[in-house]
């Protein structure tokens, strides 16, 4: 089970209906990580002051917004915190709007809502009555410091929370710049488009398609691991030193314990080690 | 012929095939030897004895009781690279550092696998080294009928000593001053191996003594105490061994609560762990006086240390240090103390 990312109440005239947050769709995306190829090193990031070409660390960086070419005004994080918006821990429903009115060009991320173990009845009225009415929610939500504009909506057996984009986020089709003159069609050509796509006409089945670049980076990776092509970071520099300190520090106690058992008299053994004695110049105590 | 056939020098004749298993000859639990120039003596590895194989291409890892764990330890890739167009057995034991530089059992716990979230944990990083202290196959020839001071010498010749492997020493005689040495590092104690030993597979013959500085072994878990604050999370395992009888193990022998050297997510998940295999019938022969008692099938392995016996057969001042994944219960016995005193033992 995915853990909750955010739990509260919807609001819902004088009814409140606890729920917790789960994302409804999940990354599958390959990942890889960035490898120094002669060493098979993790490489790390870091930041970079080119003026004096110093390594800078997060402390010491600001937020600047560029207000003309190189010019900035600084806005700190207690500046922005004060403007973040109170967490309400509430879903608040605003409006009910028939869904054919939000075109899905606005939604950005579904969620599904799920109810605490008391709540199942209010839970089950508020999703039947959407259906009935066959329109959906609007509201607002605080969530990490920033508020949403979010749908609820009915999808099957659950009620799904969609975020979305606010009116300025969405681009108009007038902003489109290259977009050519659209001639008007005859009758006869929509005609036979029309006929192309009732040819084609189908329902809707998400299994049929698959996303076929990632199963072959997928496959590729697997036969790599079956066929153990894996490159290795070379051994934890730290974990190599420890080996060869601990195996200094046998030597030492041997040597003492062999003084102390009046090793003078005794000659001297040869000690058999193939193992890599070399001090690392760290001194460790013994005890 | 490979690159390791001058160790082999003198040794012509047929190549045998690379043994598809080795069980590791083990050590029977002792006191220092008297007579101690018929051994050689070893450091003692807290950790999970493995056996390394590799035909010249492919390596393979191997627990004392045969489970393939090559996967779980990448860090030993490197080395079938080294045996790279040749073959080799190599037994010794993995283990892992904790931040003094000692060897923890506890810490080799997070590359066990034990549970899924053990699993995932293994992706932080518990790096291991490899202690290597024998060699059993070696260019299509079993060294197994060799001496150990025939084989040691060919175990020195391959300078296994880089990256994620080391060959710790092994001294002549000084039996004493090695457990000394031991003690001042905090390792377990020592392993004396007879000169004129062969490697017996699987074998505990008396030819490879152990002599420990803590007493401590594996035990059977057929039970828990919960918490008694009420927190979720084990108070104390419920532990016994298994009577030697003849035709296989017998009765489960109690020997009393564990109720410390846990940490509080070893107390979690072990908890978890438990319940799984609660039964609620007593495995122990005999009642158990433990408060709130929860019995379960005796299927898990547990490495407690303790301080002796009681008179009435139970441990003294145990404590938990982590669970032995390769170790099937009913291997486990009460371990005794042989006494060598010079003489030809072994055999």
């Amino acid at each position: 089970m995915p853990r909750a990312i955010w739990s509260g109440s919807i609001s819902f005239g004088l009814v409140n209906i606890p729920v917790k947050l789960y994302s409804a769709v999940r990354d599958r995306e390959v990942h890889f990580h960035m490898l120094h190829e002669e060493d098979g090193q993790r490489i790390k990031q870091q930041l970079v002051c080119p003026a004096e070409d110093k390594v800078v660390s997060r402390e010491d960086l600001v937020k600047g917004y560029e207000v003309s070419a190189d010019r900035y005004v600084v806005v700190t994080d207690d500046e922005l915190e004060a403007l973040e918006p109170k967490a309400t821990r509430m879903i608040e429903m605003l409006d009910f709007v028939k869904i054919s009115e939000i075109d899905p060009v606005f939604f950005q991320h579904p969620y599904y809502l799920v109810p605490d173990e008391q709540s199942g009845k209010a839970y089950g009225l508020l999703l039947a009555a959407m259906r009935d009415s066959e329109r959906i929610g609007v509201g607002k939500l605080v969530m990490r410091g920033k508020e949403y504009l979010v749908a609820i909506r009915p999808y099957d057996t659950m009620i799904v929370l969609e975020t979305m984009h606010f009116a300025e986020e969405v681009v108009s089709a007038s902003d489109i710049e290259e977009m050519p003159e659209q001639p008007e069609a005859t009758e006869r050509e929509l005609k036979l488009a029309g006929q192309i796509i009732d040819a084609l006409a189908d329902s809707f089945d998400p299994e049929r398609y698959q996303d076929d670049y990632r199963d072959a980076v997928r496959a590729l990776i697997d036969s790599k691991v079956e066929g153990r092509e894996y490159i290795m970071p070379p051994p934890v520099e730290e974990e190599e030193g420890k080996v060869i300190d601990l195996m200094a520090a046998l030597e030492k106690s041997l040597a003492r314990a062999r003084e102390q058992k009046g090793g003078a008299s005794r000659p001297a053994k040869k000690e058999k080690a193939a193992a890599g004695a070399g001090g690392r110049g760290r001194k460790r105590k013994a005890s | 012929m490979g690159k390791f056939a001058a160790n082999l020098r003198g040794r012509g004749g047929i190549k045998e095939a690379l043994p598809a298993h080795v069980r590791p000859m083990l050590a029977q639990l002792s006191e220092l030897p008297r007579e101690d120039d018929s051994y050689a003596f070893e450091y003692k590895w807290d950790g999970i004895r493995a056996v390394f194989f590799c035909d010249g291409k492919k390596h393979r890892v191997e627990t004392r009781n045969l489970h393939d764990v090559t996967h779980d330890y990448p860090e030993l890739l490197p080395l079938a690279e080294v045996f790279r167009g040749s073959n080799v057995v190599l037994d010794g034991e993995i283990v892992a550092l904790n931040e003094k530089g000692r060897p923890s059992f506890g810490l080799l716990q997070h590359r066990l696998g034990l549970t899924e979230r053990n699993a995932a944990a293994r992706k932080d990083i518990y790096p291991v080294t490899y202690m290597i202290f024998d060699v059993v196959h070696l260019e299509g020839k079993s060294l197994e009928g060799l001496a150990y001071d025939q084989r040691r010498p060919i175990l020195e010749s391959l300078s296994l000593a880089a990256g994620s492997w080391r060959t710790p020493p092994s001294v002549r005689g000084d039996g004493a001053a090695m457990l000394e040495a031991a003690r001042d590092n905090h390792l377990e104690g020592v392993v004396a191996k007879r000169l004129d030993s062969p490697y017996r597979e699987g074998k505990r013959t008396g030819e490879w003594l152990k002599i420990k500085l803590v007493r401590g072994q594996e035990f059977v878990i057929g039970g828990f105490a919960p918490l008694s604050t009420g927190a979720r999370g084990v108070g104390a395992l419920l532990v016994g061994y298994y009577h030697e009888a003849e035709g296989g193990a017998g009765e489960l022998v109690y020997v009393g609560k564990v109720g410390s050297g846990y940490t509080d997510k070893d107390r979690r998940e072990l908890q978890e762990l438990l319940e799984a295999a609660e039964t609620g019938v007593n495995p122990f022969a005999g009642a158990v006086k433990a408060h709130g008692a929860h019995f379960v099938k005796p299927e898990l392995v547990a490495e407690i240390e303790f301080r002796g016996w009681t008179n009435t057969g139970h441990l003294r001042q145990p404590a938990f240090k982590g669970l032995q994944t390769d170790k099937s219960p009913t291997e486990v016995v009460k371990e005794e103390v042989s006494f060598v005193y010079g003489g030809k033992g072994g055999g």
